[in-house]
């Protein structure tokens, strides 16, 4: 550098420290820059109004259901079941514990804390579960005690997986060794009168 | 990560080109406030075509939807709005970076020898930012779009013998309609985007060819040490790079300005009429 006669400053006279300073505080300011950036171009990908409005919570009137009759609605694009259960259908949630691997329940994600419990629900008489297999994501079919199906004679009545065959109590309870490794969501919901159910809100009451 | 590099370099000149456009590239040391302009105007380009990719996502490119999936990015969208103000804002700006940019090639003679076709391939460049800012500004399918758009392609009419059949090939229909928009949308995302980058990357090499200018027209390479470095240029990066990066927070912040805080500039830029939805009549 000494042969550079027209310099302006000579190799000493640079105070590097100062330099290097400046050199780190502006590019330490263009990195914050474009990381601020960033975060309108990521939240974009979030769903918009229009999606959670569609998204919004939605009733479902059980006045008509029957004892036994499952109905289903669409909440998200995914079928919420509702299954009005017998006391004799109950009584079974009982006595499948050795079959079943989640019988309490354990794995918080898959139930709001009110619906921790045996029979999964607010009301044990009517349990309400998102219809989508946590496989891979099919819908299982409802085959209640007697309908006709080949699961065997121990079958007391529940959802079977026709994609991969995984199997669901009548609690949405997911059977031992079948691919499902999960019990079936129940959604956040309450009771906004005793025949009318709010799928997808449930005012944060335990 | 020595030997990683190694690696790479065996099969791909990274360290190369890092070194022969940045990290040993030299430029004139004498540079002044209008050698901004260049690095600024890529800035702006990255800006059009990360906003532009963001609002496809949204935009629909239908006569019967358009100016109703513009409000929906508007109103209904995490940031939709500053995404589109940052589009929109930043076609103008564009503009107003690469007048300055050129107002400083005029000034100092940067487009003389050995800078011609630096200067031609800028030209060329100037040319597809004219068609795609004209493209874009259909696409909200708003009064001005159209009337815009309808006035535009009219000067093609006036060409004398195959003007009317010109513009009948141009627009796709007898007015400027749904088959115009689609296929305004298709050039203006596809079609010019590509040459645009084609055009700046040929502009780059030609200027790391020949060089910059700078205020006092000296050839920095005519004088050299013995190492082979202009004596009288210091590497673009990290004196540049960094500097520019002064001169991007300056002008982001003015642009940041008019989004957040002054938005009747944004309109300004706009025209009122470019809200009020399309009508032919």
């Amino acid at each position: 550098m000494s042969d550079r006669g027209n310099s302006l400053v000579s190799e000493d006279e640079i105070d590097k420290k100062r330099r290097r300073f400046l050199i780190a505080t502006t590019a330490g300011v263009g990195a914050v820059g474009t990381i601020g950036a960033a975060i309108p171009f990521v939240s974009y990908f979030q769903p918009s109004e229009r999606a959670k409005a569609i998204g919004a919570p939605i009733e479902i009137d059980i006045s008509k259901l029957e004892p036994g009759q499952k109905v289903t609605a669409i909440w998200r694009g995914k079928p919420v079941w509702v299954v009005r259960r017998t006391e004799k259908t109950l009584k079974t949630l009982e006595t499948m514990t050795e079959l079943l691997r989640d019988p309490d329940s354990k794995v918080a994600e898959q139930q709001p804390p009110y619906a921790q419990n045996i029979d999964r629900s607010i009301k044990p008489e009517y349990l309400v579960v998102i219809g989508i297999c946590t496989h891979l994501g099919c819908s299982p079919t409802y085959l209640p005690l007697g309908a006709p199906n080949d699961l065997g004679p121990d079958w007391k009545g529940g959802f079977f997986c026709p994609c991969h065959g995984s199997k669901y109590d009548m609690a949405g309870r997911v059977f031992k060794g079948v691919p499902a490794p999960k019990n079936l969501v129940v959604p956040p919901y309450k009771y906004l009168s005793d025949t009318l159910i709010l799928i997808g809100k449930d005012g944060g009451a335990a | 990560m020595n030997k990683f590099l190694g690696w790479i370099n065996d099969r791909f000149p990274l360290t190369k080109l890092w070194n022969e456009h940045l990290a040993q590239y030299y430029a004139p040391k004498n540079f002044n406030l209008w050698y901004f302009f260049g690095s600024l105007a890529l800035v702006v380009l990255i800006n059009q075509i990360v906003t532009g990719i963001w609002l496809t996502m949204s935009y629909k490119p239908d006569a019967g939807q358009a100016f109703a999936s513009v409000e929906y990015i508007m109103r209904d969208t995490s940031w939709g709005w500053l995404i589109r103000y940052m589009h929109a804002v930043g076609a103008s700006a564009f503009f107003i970076v690469i007048y300055l940019h050129m107002f400083r090639g005029l000034m100092y003679g940067s487009y003389k020898k050995p800078r011609e076709l630096l200067w031609m391939t800028g030209m060329f460049i100037y040319l597809c930012l004219m068609a795609e800012a004209f493209l874009g500004y259909l696409l909200p399918w708003g009064q001005m779009s159209f009337w815009g758009a309808q006035v535009i392609t009219s000067l093609f009419g006036a060409i004398p013998y195959i003007g009317d059949t010109l513009l009948l090939w141009i627009r796709g229909d007898y007015v400027i309609s749904d088959v115009t928009l689609n296929r305004f949308f298709s050039f203006h995302v596809i079609a010019v985007p590509i040459a645009l980058l084609g055009l700046v990357m040929l502009h780059v090499i030609a200027l790391h060819e020949v060089g910059s200018n700078n205020p006092d027209g000296v050839e920095i390479k005519k004088n050299k040490d013995k190492n082979g470095i202009p004596l009288d240029g210091i590497p673009f990066h990290p004196y540049y790079s960094v500097k520019d990066i002064v001169g991007v927070i300056v002008f982001l912040i003015s642009l940041h300005w008019s989004y957040f805080l002054h938005r009747k500039w944004v309109v300004i830029f706009w025209r009122p009429t470019t809200l009020s939805r399309l009508t032919p009549l």
